[in-house]
């Protein structure tokens, strides 16, 4: 199943890095063009973020009813995630268990692919969200 | 305040074994919330007056929440410690997380500390001039409680031959 797609702006982009990772290439437009990066992108922190939500409406959507995000067994970050860009991701289901961090659910793994424009990957997640048992 | 650090350190000058304290956080209601709000939208983690009556029975942080904090205090102590965020030699940049692990909620007025130990430096070389630095980090909250743990590889730039 894919989920929608969504984008950071530049002022939720500058917003996200003042507030949790305060790095020139997350800041100023000009370092991010020095950069490794190649120009002002998101932090990785964020787009998981935005990633992890865009998952939660999708699985909800579905009747899945995630609680809670428990657990990151992977995450890798394939490409910076640039002003405006659109994100949006693939998910699949995996394994499910009894049992979690959060009394009354059972585990669900979820492999995301986070794209970017074009169908580009962004990043690769594999998660473990709480789910409802029984549900 | 005085720096730690004699000088900036390249990959070659970190060892495995280093550990740091980057410091701690409190975490407010108000800065919870204005995070769901735009990344974690649920109840129990947006509104606190729902949230009594939900599964914690009050508000808790959101996840990533969390762990984005780990990244300011790593970037905040490394500033004045490492000297190496403004330079860009110990660049930051992350490239992969392994084995993330939450382990309790975080509610308002928890003070969580966050600990980073470096566990392993790997022989590949990106892009000609970046290694790759693995650190174990942890966060224990004002009881000592473990609330979340995880392993992320980053880049450090290696000393010119």
């Amino acid at each position: 199943m894919n989920s929608q797609a969504r984008s950071l702006s530049h002022q939720e982009i500058i917003e996200f890095a003042q507030a949790f990772d305060p790095q020139p290439y997350h800041l100023d437009s000009a370092a991010g063009d020095a950069s490794i990066f190649g120009g002002l992108c998101a932090s990785g922190w964020q787009v998981a973020a935005l990633a992890t939500q865009l998952v939660t409406e999708a699985l909800t959507a579905e009747g899945v009813c995630p609680v809670m995000l428990t657990g990151v067994p992977s995450l890798t970050w394939r490409k910076p995630t640039f002003v405006d860009q659109s994100i949006s991701t693939g998910i699949i289901l995996g394994d499910r268990k009894s049992g979690s961090m959060v009394p009354g659910c059972d585990s669900q793994t979820v492999t995301i692919s986070v794209f970017g424009p074009d169908e580009s990957l962004v990043a690769e997640i594999t998660a473990i969200f709480a789910v409802e048992s029984g549900a | 305040m005085s720096n730690l650090y004699l000088r900036n350190r390249w990959f070659e000058d970190l060892p495995v074994g280093e550990f740091h304290v980057f410091g701690s956080h409190t975490f407010s209601e108000l800065e919870m919330v204005a995070f769901a709000r735009r990344y974690a939208q649920a109840p129990e983690f947006t509104d606190p007056d729902a949230a009594r009556t939900l599964r914690w029975g009050g508000l808790v942080a959101a996840p990533w929440q969390v762990c984005a904090m780990w990244m300011r205090k790593m970037v905040d102590y490394m500033e004045v410690y490492a000297q190496g965020v403004n330079d860009g030699r110990r660049n930051g940049a992350g490239i992969s997380v392994q084995a993330m692990e939450w382990f309790e909620p975080v509610r308002p007025g928890h003070t969580i500390t966050y600990t980073y130990e470096i566990v392993d430096k790997s022989n590949k070389v990106i892009r000609d001039k970046w290694g790759v630095i693995r650190s174990r980090n942890e966060a224990f909250n004002q009881n000592g409680s473990k609330v979340l743990s995880f392993e992320i590889d980053i880049l450090a730039e290696r000393a010119p031959t």
